[in-house]
């Protein structure tokens, strides 16, 4: 079992690239299914994590890293002197930086938030995603979704009339 | 020991984008904008976006994710007859009335009681039923009244409230109220309430409290002047856990249930204050 100061229990990640991560255990259970697999004792040493190469891992635990709860004596001086709001605030302008990536890594972000069950992180990158295309036509969203239009026209054209409303 | 992960939803592929996985797209499709015009809009786009967009289970999730702050796409018009659905959002999330339109059978008398949570309550004079209508889903209920209560709802106007828990999309809770006025004795007029939960399907037990009775100066204005209504011309007004109405008549205040102690109370109010349409 790998400790390392103050008592705080580590956990290593791998990556099927071959990378190890070691990170606090707590930083690893913000991950709903890695806090599993730790509470069903079924990683003493280290985890393998299929299918997020170590580029994105890295992203994640990253993430992990700066939301997972300060705890007050040890958890550095955040959130002794700094008021929640103010906290809340400052993970809004993170989140917004750590979201400048692009598409292709965004949903490979999405992936591994839907995997590892982290549920900030799924919001984020999902919602990121959707506020790219909610203003857009639908001719636009399926372009920038590289989504194919398989109605006929007259199929379309059925759609739009059952809820002509949301189409003007 | 090394612990291997085993894939959540069975199907994972590397390859494949987010778009591509059912349950990826869905988790993306649920954060759209909970504007009316979301689902529709992106059921146009491809054949599987429809199907997973008009899925009810997606629906249900898709209100749920957004419960906190759902939009408020209009009114319903209770002064007419047929309380005609009114859009308040501009185009295209300006839902056509047509959407919400309550459909009557032959006989119906339905009277608005108050919309409150996304829910219509309605009192269907005859066959004096209440009805709980949702009108994004088209659900109904049709609830029997309380027996004890049959005999005032053909005498009086019965008010009521419906309402929701915090954060519940599934289950609702319907409040009646009326004053005796059938009581003989009529220094000792009661208001009467009862609650009745969805999760139980049931009413449960008759409350009551004293209403304060006036007798009248004059003989002349007769029986109608002993009479107290819990006033129909306003819905009830929900304040934290407790539903007021406006008692008007014999007695003017205000009728107070509070949901947590499932208790009854009336409020006097200063002379005048409900007079003279002051409501």
């Amino acid at each position: 079992m790998a400790t390392r100061e103050a008592g705080k229990k580590m956990i290593m990640l791998k990556s099927p690239d071959g990378m190890e991560f070691e990170v606090e255990e707590a930083v690893a259970m913000e991950s709903q299914t890695i806090r599993k697999m730790i509470e069903d004792d079924c990683a003493d040493t280290a985890i393998l994590i299929p299918n997020i190469n170590s580029k994105i891992l890295s992203r994640v635990i990253e993430y992990c890293n700066k939301h997972v709860p300060t705890t007050g004596a040890t958890g550095a001086a955040a959130s002794d002197t700094v008021a929640p709001a103010a906290l809340a605030e400052d993970l809004k302008i993170w989140d917004a930086e750590f979201i400048k990536v692009n598409r292709a890594t965004r949903f490979n972000l999405i992936q591994a938030a839907s995997y590892l069950n982290i549920k900030g992180l799924l919001d984020l990158t999902s919602q990121t995603t959707i506020d790219t295309i909610s203003d857009n036509s639908l001719e636009e969203i399926r372009s920038f979704l590289s989504t194919k239009n398989d109605y006929l026209p007259e199929e379309e054209q059925t759609i739009r009339r059952e809820n002509q409303w949301a189409f003007q | 020991m090394e612990g291997e992960m085993t894939s959540r939803s069975g199907h994972l592929s590397p390859a494949a984008g987010p778009l591509e996985d059912d349950n990826l797209l869905r988790e993306i499709l649920l954060r759209l904008p909970p504007q009316p015009s979301s689902l529709p809009r992106a059921s146009a786009v491809c054949k599987r976006w429809r199907c997973l967009a008009s899925d009810p289970r997606f629906c249900r999730r898709f209100r749920r994710h957004h419960r906190q702050n759902p939009p408020l796409l209009g009114f319903f018009n209770r002064d007419s007859d047929l309380f005609p659905f009114v859009p308040t959002l501009e185009p295209p999330n300006r839902v056509s009335p047509g959407r919400f339109s309550l459909q009557r059978r032959e006989g119906d008398r339905f009277i608005s009681l108050g919309c409150r949570h996304g829910l219509v309550l309605i009192h269907n004079a005859w066959p004096n039923k209440v009805l709980v209508w949702d009108p994004i889903t088209g659900e109904q209920h049709h609830l029997a009244i309380p027996p004890e209560l049959v005999i005032h709802a053909e005498n009086t106007a019965i008010n009521g409230a419906v309402l929701r828990a915090a954060g519940d999309i599934q289950q609702f809770h319907v409040v009646l109220t009326v004053v005796d006025n059938v009581d003989k004795q009529k220094q000792h007029k009661r208001a009467l309430a009862w609650l009745y939960s969805s999760e139980t399907n049931l009413w449960g037990d008759l409350v009551s409290t004293p209403v304060p009775f006036k007798v009248s100066t004059s003989d002349i204005l007769g029986d109608e002047d002993d009479v107290t209504l819990v006033f129909m011309g306003k819905p009830a007004v929900m304040v934290r856990d407790s539903l007021y109405w406006i008692l008007a008549g014999n007695f003017v205040g205000i009728l107070e249930f509070d949901l947590e102690k499932q208790s009854l109370a009336v409020i006097r109010v200063p002379a005048h204050m409900l007079e003279n349409g002051f409501y």
